[in-house]
C-alpha cells in the first residue's frame, strides 16, 4: 500500500519543525508534524507515512523508544525512520541506525542537504516496498499452487512447504519445515515417488525439482503431484483391455468349439436313437450329456467376454423372482434360506430372461458357499432413477432408470486383497476343482453386455452383498412369453429347406437332422452357392444359414441378398457366438440359433418360423 | 576411506523402488567394492522403522555412517551425483542433525 502521507516530522522546536515542513511542502510533498513523542507515534499509526523524521531529544520519550515501537509494529513494515540530532559522539550516529533507523541526519542542515537526503530516503523505502509486494506475490502464488511445493536446503531440510504440501503430506500447517526432506537429485524430468502420509498411507507422486534459492540460500524447489487417481485409471484401463484381449481369444475358441459339439450332440442323439443294444445306447447317452456339459462350458466362457447370445425383452423381476424362488430353496439345500422383498411398484427390466436366471442361481450359490454353516440369502430389487449428477451412480452407468437386484449373505465375506481379482476370469478361492472361477466374471459380464453394472461390497466377517443393476424396460411394452410353440418331429413333406454352413462336419450332422424332422433339404457351403441354388429351385421356404460364413460374405449378407429375389423367405440364423460383431439394436428379427444346439431345440424354432 | 552404512527405504515392489535398488547397488559395486553394506528397508511392512527415522517420500537413501547422515531422494538414476552425496563431496556441509537414526 503506497501511504497519502510522506513525511511525518517529529520535533519539539517549533522553528525547526515549521522550516522543516516548509522545504517539503515547497517540493511538492505531503507533511505534517508532531511536537512529543506520544504525537508522533498517534500520527504515525494512523497516517502510516512513507518516512518518519524523528528528534532523537522530545519532551517526554527518547526518540528511540518511538523507532522501537514502529520497527515492532507489523503494520509499519514500510515506513523508513530517519533519525534528527545535534552529534555529541560518535554514538549518536550509530544508535539509532542500530536500532532500525534507515539515516541518520546531522543538525544544523542545509535545508537542500535534508530535502535530498529526504528524497534519498523515500526512493529506498518505496523499494524496499514493491520488493516486499512482489516477494509477497510470489509466496502466494506457491502458496495458492495446486501442486505441493517445498523449497529445501542444500542438506535436504524443508525450509518453506506450501499448503498443498501439508496436505498431500497429511500434517499440520508448518509441521514440514524444519524436518530432513533429503536431497532430491535433480534429473531430466519427473521421478516417481511414493509419499509416506502420515495416517500410514501411501500416495504416489511425481517429483519435479528445480535448483534455485530460498531466503538467500541456493535451494531446491521441489514440485510434488498427486497422481495415484491417473494411475489407478490407467490400472483400471489396462484390466478392462486385458479381459477385452480374453473376450477375444475365449470367443474365437468357443465359436470353433460350439461348431464340434453340434457335431458331437447332433451325432450323439442319432446315435441314441439308432442303437440297436442298450450299451450302445448308454454310450450315445455319455456322449450327449458331455457335449452339453462343453456347450455349457462354452456358454459361460461367451458370457465373461461378454458376447453370449443375448435377446433382450422386458422382464418383469417380481414374478421371475417368484418362479425362481422354489427352485432357489431346492437347489441351495436345506441350510440356506432365501428371504426375497420385491419393491412395491417394481419395475421391468430389459434383460434377456435366461442371462438373468443363470445369473442369479450364479449370486445365491456363491451366497450358499460363503455360508458353509447355513445361513440367510436375502434377495431385494429397488427402482433407481439415476441423474448425471447422481454421486451413487457407478462410473460407468449410463444416466437413466435401473432396477437394483441385490443378492447379500451373512457369510465369511471377501477380504480387501481379492475384491479387485473378483472379475478376473478363473480367479478363484475355492479349492482346486470346486470353482472354475467364471461364476462372478460371467455375471459381470452378463451385466455389462446388458448395459448394466455389478457392484460388491463386502465386510470380513459380516457378509457380501452383490448388486445387479439392470436397465428398466420401456413401461409400455407388455412382456412376450418366452416359450415357443413345442413341435415334435412335424411332417413337412413339401417344404424345402436351404442349408448354408462352411463347416462340412456341421452340415452334414444337420443334414442328418432336418431329414429326420421331415424337411427336405439342399445343403451347400457358402454365400454365393446358397444364391445359386436360391435361383434354381424356387420351392425353398426356409433359409438356415450360419452366421459366420467363409467366402466374403457372411449370413446376413446372404439373407439380405437372398430376400431381394424372394421377399417371403423364412430365414433362422445359427450362430456358435451370437452378436458377431453387431450392436444389440442390429441384431435382426430373424430367430437365431446357438450353437450346439438339441435337435428338438432345431425343431421347435423351425416349426415356428415357418408357422 | 571408512566403511558406507547405507539404508534404502522402498515402499513394496514399485518400479521406482526396485530401479533404485539396483542403481544403488551398481554405483556402489563400481565405485567401492567392498567398502559398503546396504539394507533396504521395506516401508509398508515396516512402518515403525520409517516413523522412527522421518521418511517422507520414498524411495529415500540413507547415509548413516560415516557422519553425518546424508539423505538423497529419488530412484538413484544419477549415479554421479548420488555418488557426491555418499562421498560428501556437495558444496554444502551441514550435519542433518535432525535424522541421526535412533534405530
Amino acid at each position: 500500500m503506497v501511504s497519502a502521507l510522506d513525511v511525518v516530522v517529529v520535533d519539539d522546536d517549533p522553528d525547526g519543525r515549521r522550516a522543516t515542513l516548509r522545504v517539503l511542502a515547497r517540493a511538492g510533498l505531503s507533511a505534517t508534524g508532531a511536537d512529543s513523542a506520544e504525537t508522533g507515534w498517534r500520527l504515525v499509526r494512523e497516517y502510516q507515512p512513507r518516512l518518519v523524521l524523528l528528534n532523537v531529544v522530545l519532551p517526554d520519550h527518547s526518540g528511540y523508544e518511538v523507532l522501537r515501537r514502529i520497527r515492532d509494529d507489523p503494520a509499519l513494515v514500510d515506513v523508513g525512520v530517519v533519525m534528527l540530532s545535534s552529534v555529541r559522539t560518535p554514538e549518536d550516529r550509530t544508535d539509532g541506525l542500530a536500532s532500525g533507523a534507515d539515516d541518520h541526519i546531522e543538525r544544523p542542515v542545509a535545508s537542500n542537504e535534508l530535502l535530498a537526503r529526504v528524497r534519498a530516503n523515500l526512493r529506498q523505502t518505496d523499494l524496499v516496498h514493491r520488493l516486499r509486494a512482489s516477494e509477497e506475490r510470489f509466496r502466494s502464488l506457491i502458496t495458492q499452487q495446486a501442486d505441493a511445493v517445498l523449497a529445501l536446503a542444500r542438506d535436504g531440510t524443508v525450509r518453506f512447504s506450501n499448503p498443498a504440501a501439508e496436505a498431500l503430506f497429511g500434517v499440520p500447517a508448518g509441521a514440514l519445515d524444519g524436518t530432513p526432506f533429503g536431497a532430491p537429485l535433480p534429473g531430466a524430468g519427473e521421478t516417481e515417488v511414493e509419499i509416506r502420509r502420515d495416517d500410514g498411507t501411501t500416495l504416489h507422486a511425481e517429483m519435479r525439482v528445480a535448483e534455485s534459492e530460498w531466503d538467500g540460500e541456493p535451494a531446491w524447489i521441489v514440485a510434488l503431484r498427486d497422481v495415484s487417481a491417473r494411475l489407478a485409471l490407467e490400472e483400471q484401463l489396462r484390466r478392462s483391455q486385458r479381459l477385452e484381449a480374453v473376450g477375444s481369444l475365449t470367443a474365437g475358441i468357443a465359436h470353433d468349439f460350439n461348431n464340434l459339439l453340434a457335431v458331437i450332440l447332433g451325432a450323439s442323439e442319432d446315435l441314441r436313437e439308432f442303437a440297436e443294444s442298450a450299451d450302445v445306447r448308454s454310450l450315445a447317452e455319455m456322449i450327449g450329456i458331455a457335449a452339453a456339459r462343453g456347450a455349457d462350458l462354452t456358454q459361460r466362457l461367451l458370457a465373461v467376454a461378454r458376447r453370449q447370445l443375448l435377446i433382450p425383452g422386458p422382464v418383469d423381476v417380481g414374478a421371475l423372482l417368484a418362479d425362481l424362488e422354489p427352485i432357489l430353496q431346492r437347489t441351495l439345500g436345506g441350510l440356506v434360506s432365501v428371504e426375497i422383498t420385491v419393491d412395491p411398484m417394481p419395475w421391468s427390466v430389459l434383460v434377456d430372461r435366461g442371462g438373468l436366471e443363470s445369473a442369479l442361481l450364479n449370486l445365491c450359490s456363491n451366497a450358499r458357499d460363503a455360508m458353509p454353516g447355513g445361513g440367510r440369502i436375502r434377495i431385494e430389487t429397488a427402482n433407481v432413477e439415476y441423474g448425471s449428477a447422481d454421486p451413487t451412480r457407478p462410473e460407468d452407468l449410463e444416466v437413466g432408470p435401473y432396477v437394483l437386484l441385490s443378492v447379500s449373505d451373512d457369510g465369511e465375506g471377501i477380504p480387501p486383497e481379492n475384491m479387485e481379482k473378483l472379475y478376473e476370469p478363473f480367479f478363484t478361492t475355492k479349492p482346486h476343482g470346486e470353482g472354475t472361477g467364471l461364476g462372478l466374471p460371467m455375471v459381470f459380464g452378463f451385466a455389462k453386455q446388458s448395459g448394466g453394472h455389478l457392484a460388491v461390497a463386502s465386510e470380513v466377517g459380516r457378509g457380501t452383498r452383490v448388486t445387479l443393476f439392470l436397465p428398466r424396460a420401456e413401461p409400455a411394452v407388455v412382456e412376450v412369453p418366452d416359450a415357443g410353440p413345442t413341435v415334435d418331429r412335424p411332417r413337412q413333406g413339401d417344404l424345402r429347406l436351404l442349408v448354408v454352413d462352411d463347416d462340412d462336419l456341421v452340415r452334414r450332422i444337420l443334414v442328418r437332422q432336418l431329414e429326420h424332422l421331415g424337411y427336405r433339404i439342399l445343403a451347400v457351403g457358402d454365400a454365393r452357392e446358397a444364391l445359386d441354388a436360391l435361383d434354381a429351385n424356387d420351392d425353398i421356404a426356409l433359409l438356415l444359414t450360419d452366421i459366420r460364413l467363409g467366402g466374403g460374405m457372411d449370413g446376413y449378407g446372404l439373407a439380405a441378398r437372398a430376400r431381394e429375389r424372394r421377399p417371403d423367405l423364412r430365414v433362422v440364423f445359427m450362430s456358435g457366438l451370437a452378436r458377431e460383431g453387431l450392436a444389440p439394436d442390429e441384431i435382426p428379427d430373424d430367430p437365431v440359433l446357438g450353437k450346439p444346439f438339441r435337435q428338438a431345440d432345431l425343431a421347435a424354432v423351425l416349426a415356428s418360423a415357418l408357422a | 576411506m571408512s566403511e558406507l552404512i547405507l539404508t534404502l527405504y522402498v515402499a513394496g515392489e514399485t518400479p521406482g523402488s526396485r530401479r533404485a535398488a539396483t542403481n544403488l547397488r551398481e554405483i556402489c559395486e563400481r565405485e567401492m567394492p567392498g567398502e559398503y553394506r546396504i539394507e533396504v528397508v521395506d516401508v509398508i511392512e515396516h512402518p515403525a522403522v520409517a516413523e522412527r527415522a522421518g521418511i517422507l517420500v520414498t524411495p529415500t537413501l540413507v547415509r548413516r555412517l560415516p557422519p553425518p547422515t546424508r539423505r538423497v531422494i529419488g530412484d538413484l538414476s544419477d549415479g554421479e551425483q548420488v555418488l557426491r552425496q555418499l562421498l560428501d563431496e556437495v558444496e554444502d556441509d551441514a550435519a542433518d542433525t535432525a535424522a541421526q537414526p535412533t534405530t
